[in-house]
């Protein structure tokens, strides 16, 4: 081959020992991220030697790396011998988009025998995958798997990087091979162990097999020896954001400062900017970088994104047509933008999306499982376990494809009820005891939320209850770990069963309220209201549901207010999507909250819903509040802030930090002598009241638990003075006014479970079941699985002559399958005869008495019911 | 004859006998006091090996003693206590529980039992085991499932009903396992060797009403394993602590324990048929009256009715089955009425 003859005058040239050692001077330097001092090795020695290739390479590199692409092009171009830089200039027309003479550079190198020519075969092979040829590329990246084995161990580690390049595309649709690219990239590393690239490259295939915290490790290695390394930088910002970290952005900004003209970077952050609803910024992006290379199909997918997001149809389809002019088969357009498409919560979209990208390549395993998994979430089970299905055996390391499809075999335990605007999928154990529950409150939900909207989303409303929270956060998300208790897909929605938590973690039925006014909102705007708008709404919709329902203010949430830690509400949308610290999401449900209850104290209901009208048309927030409310939205910022500061003036001053504050083991003279110079301060009024009631100085903790509701009486924590304001009275005998406390602390808590069985007995002592029946009943709401307390307000039930109240208690004792449950069966029995409901009674009894034939009470209940039928 | 396979006409035919068009036999009182046999219990308390441990066993055993003859009739003298230490409670417990002593017990029961007596054994202690097998702590050697098989040769047709309530218990299951043998293990295996609840719950089942599921105001040792099966889950849920014993039920011979043992088998008939309690405990129970007494004839017929048509239930459809049952419960809470007027009472 001419090629090997010409290697051995081109490899002496490389060698010369004067330059040589320069160039490995600039190369120590490159390698270090020394870029400067590199770049000055590099032209010194081409000054000197305007043939040596080491150096004329080595200033290539630096130079791209800096983003230099037009400088770098034309010393590439400008090399005395072109086959062995043909490589080097190839990648750096890439960079700019100079497709075709990219690929012709490649082939001048490939068959010019260049040094790197297996380099460059790896890339030609993967220029042309990015352009569609797919078969043409598949053939050269085989040759690789025989170029490894005919090598018998004597490839250079470039050449190892190039064969675990080759091998890794391979295992599209081999998955098997990814081993084998892993085995080569690690042969490459311990070729070389001072060349970060196997690292990178190892980073990156482990990345691509969702392993973030492996690839994180091999991005952090190169970056140990080389801080600047554009590859590792990248690739660790890519890892940060598949962990949804905000770190990302800092080392995209890392990168962008190295080289502006980073097209991959300016790629990533568009998309972050686009889940965030940042569209003007998306664009700004997605523009800066088809300005230094307009064939870039990352940024084509951005800016398609940006389109799609904002309705622009035409412009979308325009954008799509030219990435699709660049490579026929690019699934990952339509692939990415169905991704950003459930970020942004619009799952039809989602899978007409992922429709279209498997359309293009059938081998898009990501696709089919974006359009599996969002076929799920729109209710179409069947349909998106195939889908799934098929996604899994072409990628078997995809974490959430293997979840789903696990957690879609143990469906067949669930059971289906259907109400008249809803599917309750259950689950076996526990759907009789909560369909009981669930049905009345569903339906009246519904009932509220359509006449408050005026429109009725799509029926039926599917709504899965998982009695395990790993199940649910895999049906939400596809992994384990998600803290929420409840997400709205539209016309599906998942929560968490009332098993899934512990007593008093959540009130079930204010969340499912809370999720089914995400389906109304959702179905009106079609998809497209921002974050903060549908939970702040969904969470004042609580409050219409049940007074005390909807998240309540915290003396966190006070501090962060006090401390300047809240989004304005132009902002807000970023304390959901872009917290800058965690807790800044729950505050944000609750100040979004009141934006609705400033909005409709003000405006009325009427402008949320026109402001809905506008978002389904495409108005932005800003637009709206103009139109809407006639003001700006800067303008409202300040007004929101004053409201804020406003309505909580008191306890803001109880929260104003005058001293040191005293340690978590103070004691009470402490906090007594504290409290002597600081009588403001709440946390420590609240903190002696609680220890005081600790030791039963009940008159000493009374003053100061009063003092704290009079400061903050909003307060409904775990904490909360109220709570304790019940202890002491309960203490003193003084039932009435102990229920008074449980009930304004129920004011603002919708899940104190304990508070509502404690404020039942109190009322049942003072003789009034029907108040304590209701405490009851909101206590089931927090949790329904204490058979005590469903035999309690059964009891209560009957007592006040509610017989329907009776049977549905009874029914539950029945669903919670109690150790005697020929007893549970006679009693609802009787409770349907009490109902008089004789149909039903006689099935119980039937029941009872199949369990338990010489049950003599049940016996006689049989020959009354006869008797009184006549027979 | 399996359920599954009865066909509908074979179904009716029996239905129609069940509600009375076929005539019960009579059973004459004589005859029934002749045929009712006795119940021999011997509860045997292994090492506790610590004070905790021995007081609790200790207080377990006492409980099941006192309820198996104030509350379940059975003679005192039928009813026999080997503990660890005899000096603690003269007069309660009869003697040492060593192996030797447990022989000996089990030779003299054996000895004057008759062949349609039976043997309610149960075990109140810690189980162990290794690779060579399982073993429950005894004062002295331990006694190993083989070892009780030898033991219980004096009692070839009697009803035995074996309640291992310890630690490793399932590993006397399957040795253990025989025709007209309940055997009751607290674990499912002999490597659940953490302490065990089921002896707490097991008691509670004899001493209390709770585990009368039937509301026949007899307990069968199905209820009672039922009723301590589910109290311990409960108990393990509400400490919030993992479930460490599955008790098991092997009434069919099998030598395979059900965990979920009941009336629909494998597991459960025979447990279901052991009853404490009532008529069956002892012969005193019958009425002298011979017109009370022909009515408990006839209410025992009637109840045998309901559980031939509770055998078929399968092959039924859900309203057809309870419209039969309901035939038949009318029946018998009409008999139940009869009785009550004469003995005076009522539920």
């Amino acid at each position: 081959m001419r090629s090997k003859r010409a290697l051995p005058l081109l490899w002496l040239l490389w060698a010369a020992p004067v330059a040589g050692q320069t160039v490995a001077e600039g190369q120590a330097e490159l390698r270090s991220g020394n870029y400067d001092d590199a770049q000055r090795i590099f032209r010194r020695v081409l000054r000197d030697d305007a043939s040596s290739l080491g150096a004329r390479r080595g200033l290539i590199e630096v130079l791209t790396t800096q983003g230099e692409y037009e400088e770098a092009e034309g010393l590439a171009l400008a090399a005395p011998e072109p086959v062995g830089i043909a490589n080097a200039l190839g990648e750096v027309l890439l960079l700019s988009g100079k497709l075709d003479e990219a690929d012709r550079a490649f082939r001048r190198a490939i068959d010019g025998g260049a040094p790197d020519a297996l380099t460059a075969e790896a890339n030609l092979a993967e220029l042309l995958f990015d352009r569609g040829e797919i078969d043409e590329a598949t053939r050269r990246f085989d040759r690789f798997i025989d170029i490894y084995n005919d090598a018998d161990g004597r490839l250079r580690a470039a050449d190892l990087v190039a064969v675990g390049r080759a091998v890794s595309f391979l295992g599209r649709t081999e998955p098997a091979l990814f081993p084998q690219a892993l085995r080569a990239f690690d042969e490459a590393s311990a070729a070389d162990p001072g060349w970060p690239e196997p690292l990178v490259r190892l980073g990156s295939l482990f990345l691509g097999k969702y392993q973030s915290s492996s690839a994180q490790t091999e991005f952090q290695k190169a970056l140990a020896a080389n801080p600047r390394h554009p590859g590792a930088l990248f690739g660790l910002a890519a890892a940060l954001e598949f962990d949804g970290s905000s770190q990302a952005r800092n080392v995209l900004a890392q990168l962008l400062d190295l080289n502006p003209n980073h097209v991959e970077a300016r790629a990533m952050r568009a998309r972050q900017h686009l889940i965030r609803e940042g569209h003007a910024e998306a664009r700004e992006e997605a523009e800066k970088a088809l300005l230094v290379n307009p064939n870039s199909l990352s940024a084509l997918t951005a800016l398609a994104g940006v389109h799609l997001a904002e309705g622009d149809l035409a412009d979308f389809r325009e954008v799509r047509s030219r990435a699709l002019s660049i490579n026929p088969h690019y699934a990952a357009l339509d692939a990415t933008l169905a991704d950003l498409s459930v970020k942004t919560r619009r799952y039809v979209q989602a899978v007409a999306r992922a429709e279209a990208a498997v359309q293009l390549d059938s081998a898009s395993w990501e696709a089919w499982g974006l359009l599996g998994l969002n076929e799920l979430r729109l209710g179409q089970i069947e349909k998106g376990r195939a889908d799934l299905e098929r996604a899994f055996a072409g990628d078997p390391y995809n974490p959430w494809f293997k979840n789903n499809l696990d957690l879609l075999d143990t469906f067949d335990r669930f059971e289906t009820v259907r109400t008249d605007h809803f599917e309750l999928f259950l689950h076996g154990t526990e759907a009789d005891l909560l369909a009981t529950y669930l049905v009345p409150i569903v339906e009246e939900a519904y009932d509220s939320l359509f006449r408050r909207y005026g429109v009725e989303p799509p029926l039926p409303v599917r709504v899965e209850l998982f009695p395990s929270h790993a199940d649910f956060s895999v049906r939400t998300l596809g992994e384990v770990g998600l803290g929420a208790l409840g997400v709205s897909f539209g016309s599906v929605l998942i929560m968490d069963s009332p098993g899934a938590r512990e007593v008093g973690d959540y009130n079930w039925a204010s969340v499912f309220w809370h999720e089914l006014a995400h389906t109304f909102h959702l179905g009106m705007t079609d998809n497209r209201v921002p974050r903060w708008f549908s939970e702040g709404l969904a969470v004042h919709e609580q409050r219409q549901g049940r007074a005390g329902w909807g998240h309540q203010p915290s003396l966190a949430f006070l501090r962060a207010l006090r401390d300047g830690e809240l989004k304005k509400v132009s902002e807000l949308n970023d304390g959901f999507m872009r917290p800058a610290y965690p807790e800044q999401v729950i505050f944000s449900y609750y100040q979004a909250s009141l934006v609705f209850q400033v909005i409709e104290d003000r405006h009325g209901f009427d402008a949320i819903r026109r402001m809905l009208d506008g978002y389904r048309r495409g108005e932005t927030t800003v637009d709206l509040f103009e139109s809407v409310l006639g003001e700006s939205l800067d303008g409202f910022d300040d007004e929101f802030d004053d409201y804020l500061k406003d309505r909580f003036r008191s306890p803001l001053r109880g929260l104003v930090q005058l001293g040191e504050p005293l340690g978590p083991t103070a004691s009470t003279s402490e906090l007594e002598d504290f409290l002597r110079s600081n009588p403001g301060d709440l946390v420590a009024r609240l903190r002696l009241g609680a220890m005081l009631v600790g030791e039963e100085r009940f008159d000493e903790a009374e003053s100061h638990l009063e003092e704290a509701v009079r400061i903050f009486p909003e307060y409904g924590g775990g904490d909360s003075p109220h709570w304790y304001l019940a202890q002491i009275h309960r203490a003193r005998g003084d039932l009435q006014q102990a229920v008074a406390s449980l009930e304004r602390l129920t004011q603002y808590s919708e899940s104190a479970y304990d508070a509502f069985v404690m404020q039942a007995d109190l009322l049942v002592e003072l003789g009034r079941p029907e108040a304590a029946a209701l405490a009851l009943d909101k206590a089931v709401l927090v949790w329904p699985y204490d058979t005590a307390l469903h035999l309690q307000l059964a009891e209560l039930n009957t007592e006040v002559g509610f017989f329907d109240g009776a049977v549905r208690e009874r029914a539950a004792v029945v669903a919670l399958a109690p150790t005697d449950m020929a007893e549970a069966h006679y009693l609802l029995a009787v409770a349907y005869r009490d109902a008089d409901d004789r149909v039903n009674a006689r099935r119980s009894l039937l029941r009872a008495l199949d369990l338990a034939p010489n049950y003599e009470e049940a016996l006689e209940l049989l020959l009354e019911l006869r008797a009184r039928a006549g027979n | 004859m399996s359920q599954a396979r009865l066909g509908r006409a074979s179904v009716g035919a029996l239905v129609a006998a069940m509600l009375g068009l076929s005539a019960p036999v009579g059973l004459q009182t004589q005859g029934l006091q002749a045929q009712s046999p006795s119940t021999h219990a011997i509860i045997v308390v292994g090492l506790g090996g610590s004070s905790e441990y021995r007081e609790r066993f200790h207080s377990q055993a006492a409980a099941l003693q006192t309820a198996l003859t104030e509350r379940h009739g059975i003679p005192a003298e039928n009813v026999v206590y080997l503990g660890e230490r005899p000096e603690d409670a003269p007069g309660v417990i009869a003697d040492k529980s060593t192996r030797d002593n447990l022989f000996r017990v089990l030779g003299e029961v054996g000895a004057r039992a008759q062949p349609m007596d039976r043997l309610l054994l149960v075990l109140i202690g810690h189980g162990t085991s290794n690779r060579g097998g399982t073993q429950f702590n005894l004062p002295g050697p331990d006694i190993t499932p083989s070892d009780l098989q030898t033991g219980l040769i004096p009692f070839p047709t009697q009803t035995l009903a074996l309640v291992h309530t310890g630690s490793a218990s399932g590993g006397f299951l399957a040795p253990l396992s025989g025709p007209n043998r309940i055997i009751i293990a607290a674990t499912r295996t002999q490597r659940e060797r953490n302490a065990t609840e089921f002896a707490q719950f097991f008691v509670e089942a004899m001493t209390t009403d709770g585990a009368d599921l039937d509301h026949d105001e007899r307990i069968s040792m199905l209820e009672a394993f039922l009723y301590a099966r589910q109290e311990v889950e409960r108990f393990y849920q509400e400490e919030n602590k993992l479930l460490t014993e599955h008790a098991m039920l092997d009434d069919n011979g099998d030598g395979e324990g059900s965990h979920e043992a009941g009336l629909s088998g494998p597991d459960g008939l025979l447990a279901a048929t052991f009853l404490l309690g009532g008529a069956a405990s002892t012969a005193a129970q019958v009425p002298d009256d011979p017109a009370l007494a022909r009515l408990y004839e006839q209410r025992l017929e009637i109840q045998e009715r309901i559980s031939q048509l509770q055998a078929v239930r399968a092959a039924m459809t859900e309203d057809a089955y309870f419209a039969a049952m309901e035939e038949l419960l009318v029946e018998l809470a009409l008999k139940t009425r009869e009785i009550r007027a004469i003995e005076g009472g009522g539920p």
